[in-house]
């Protein structure tokens, strides 16, 4: 694998492609080649974890494998604690109160307030990069029913604390502009309703929760623009994981488009499982056995053969339509089950982007 | 039925059974929900497939350029909605403000878009809200026997669960308070709903969909049922096909087809362990690309 001029690499793709493990895999290949590399996961399954010895674990780990020469680093990424940490960042740089950590929304659902998970990755990958301690951070991102959502987020979580939405709920009625003014009629209006829907205390703990955290927005909103400066940049590299089944793929390739359009560099596209862990068809020549047995092998065999078909028939069509050249990996299935270095290490022997698509 | 008078509403509803499909990520639950919601329409059951998530199957499945709120009829007695949260939490204020400009107000307001977007366990509720609106009686209109929502996977479906339960902890009093408690009671009751957790025989997967049964079980008193997807149909055992061979090479179709076999008949006495209802889904399906009524195959008793 080659990761020449990347300093960052951002792992997309929808849930259940076998993003994380992809991840950690990189990571491996890239220390093996002599770069500093940093794997960030979030949810890894309790394995892969385990395999890269940060179960359970706080802040970044050391990840030891068989040759090292360079370091190996790991940590997965605690949303709520990396969230109230720059809060708590913000809050000593600029001064004020704490009250927004004692809000009963914050406390039970901060994690929850959409965008947050994405913010906390960037925010946690911002540092690491940063820091300039490491050659390459490898970013796996958060899972989501879109995969378009890591890239929004940032802006939508930006969009609720414009200064317009703090003021809504902090100072309604002080603007002195007509049009804040009109704006703001419409406004209380809207929050009458609201509070005829959900009630007076919801509303209460809402106003509470804008007030904790209104002066931290123009923080948050400042954060997101350095984020997205990073995220164009030439030197981090986007790989897009996938199923390479035809509707998996139909999702990644308008994901793919999105991130064209966005002016991210996308470098590599990877589908997972993309063909058969067997070399060899069942020979006749070989087995012994009754006449059905023998039957039944091969027309499981014949299934395997037109699944795997349709698989790389639409891998194919897929790379063929991509709007721009981007270099196609094939993974094939595994059968072993990733549960410790020497089994990641094996995987990663499959990967290999010499054979451009 | 005027729209007009809400106690008109409230007049006793037949109330659908629901199901709530979720699972790792990749595991098929789409394949899933599509194969229920298909088999429960073939009894002469009016159904409704609920997608939460824009998905592409559907699409393709149903030859559609794209999916509505409103429910599509895509087969006899089988109609396909896509519920995202903005679109349920605006036709309950719709209904609940009867007045067609104040809600465009409402949504027309960039505040509150940015609100709705991104405030904690809005969008959940609304969601929630309205997949119970008729067994609370509260809300408009929603006539089926059966409701399969094609839900998020393991941890977004965790937090979809948990916002009834955090909203009503945290605020006790008003109309937002006690919806919540209402939604979550009618979630708990199995006589109504049914969870699914959608697996495969791999590693991973088991291992996730097991600590998930024990999670809805421990925090919500649910008894999940498993799906087991990619189910391989064959009328020999592994330990069969294990004694066919004599020459055949370790990586050798015959050879990894014997684990997979095994690992299969070794997953769904785990499953069978913990869940006496199970139900398995063809591979086969998978290939066609479409899923069949009978590519579906029941243990234990159903009680929807």
């Amino acid at each position: 694998m080659d990761f020449k001029k990347a300093e960052i690499l951002i792992c997309l793709g929808t849930g259940g492609v076998g993003k994380t493990t992809v991840a950690a895999t990189l990571g491996l290949l890239a220390a093996k080649q002599g770069l500093k590399t940093l794997v960030m996961t979030i949810d890894p399954s309790k394995r892969l974890a385990q395999t890269l010895g940060i179960e359970g674990k706080v802040g970044i780990s050391h990840v030891p494998f068989e040759g090292e020469k360079i370091p190996l680093d790991a940590t997965v990424i605690d949303h709520k604690k990396v969230f109230d940490d720059f809060l708590r960042q913000a809050m000593e740089k600029k001064g004020g109160s704490d009250k927004i950590f004692k809000n009963k929304l914050y406390q039970e659902l901060s994690t929850t307030l959409s965008g947050s998970q994405e913010f906390t990755c960037l925010e946690v990958l911002y540092q690491a990069h940063e820091s300039g301690k490491y050659d390459l951070v490898i970013l796996d991102t958060p899972p989501a029913s879109h995969a378009m959502d890591f890239l929004q987020a940032p802006q939508k979580l930006a969009g609720l604390f414009q200064k317009e939405t703090v003021q809504w709920f902090t100072q309604p009625g002080e603007s002195t502009s007509l049009i804040m003014r009109v704006f703001q009629s419409g406004t209380q209006k809207v929050l009458g309703l609201l509070e005829g829907i959900t009630g007076s205390e919801f509303i209460g703990s809402l106003k509470e929760f804008f007030q904790g955290i209104g002066p931290w927005s123009s923080e948050i909103l400042n954060r997101t623009h350095q984020f997205h400066d990073l995220l164009v940049e030439e030197t981090t590299h986007f790989y897009l994981v996938t199923a390479p089944d035809p509707v998996s793929l139909r999702e990644s390739k308008s994901l793919a488009k999105e991130v064209f359009k966005g002016g991210y560099h996308l470098k590599k596209i990877i589908f997972n499982r993309a063909h058969q862990p067997w070399d060899e068809a069942p020979k006749d020549s070989d087995l012994e056995g009754s006449k059905e047995m023998l039957q039944d092998l091969t027309k499981q065999y014949k299934e395997f053969e037109v699944y795997f078909e349709r698989r790389h028939d639409a891998v194919k069509a897929f790379m063929t339509e991509l709007p721009q050249k981007t270099k196609g990996v094939l993974l094939p299935e595994f059968e072993k089950d990733i549960s410790n270095l020497e089994t990641l290490n094996e995987f990663s022997k499959v990967f290999n982007d010499e054979k451009v698509l | 039925m005027p729209t007009g008078d809400r106690r008109a509403t409230l007049c006793p509803m037949k109330a659908p059974h629901l199901h709530f499909v979720t699972g790792k990520g990749g595991v098929g639950k789409s394949t899933f929900s599509l194969a229920l919601a298909e088999k429960l329409a073939a009894e002469g059951k009016k159904t409704l497939l609920v997608d939460l998530a824009d998905s592409e199957l559907f699409k393709c499945v149903f030859d559609l350029k794209k999916m509505t709120y409103e429910p599509q009829k895509v087969r006899n007695n089988l109609f396909l909605s896509y519920w995202s949260g903005s679109d349920c939490l605006r036709e309950y204020i719709k209904y609940f403000i009867k007045i067609e400009a104040l809600t465009a107000l409402f949504f027309e307001n960039p505040v509150t878009r940015a609100l709705v977007n991104t405030a904690p366990a809005l969008k959940e509720l609304a969601i929630l809200g309205k997949a119970t609106s008729a067994h609370r009686g509260h809300g408009p209109k929603f006539e089926f026997d059966q409701v399969v929502i094609d839900s998020y996977s393991t941890g977004h479906f965790l937090a979809l669960l948990r916002a009834p339960k955090g909203m009503s902890r945290i605020i006790k009093k008003g109309p937002m308070g006690d919806q919540s408690k209402k939604i979550l009671d009618v979630l708990l009751k199995p006589e109504w709903v049914t969870y699914h957790i959608v697996t495969l025989s791999e590693d991973l997967p088991m291992k996730e969909s097991l600590e998930l049964r024990e999670t809805l079980k421990d925090e919500f008193g649910i008894k999940a049922q498993f799906a087991l997807n990619r189910f391989i149909n064959s009328e020999f055992t592994s330990s069969q096909f294990k004694k066919l061979n004599s020459k055949s090479a370790d990586h050798s179709f015959h050879k990894i087809f014997t684990d997979r076999l095994k690992q299969q008949e070794e997953s769904l006495e785990t499953l069978r362990e913990s869940s006496k209802n199970i139900v398995k889904l063809d591979f086969q399906s998978e290939i066609d690309g479409k899923t069949l009524p009978d590519a579906l195959t029941f243990e234990g008793k159903n009680g929807f």
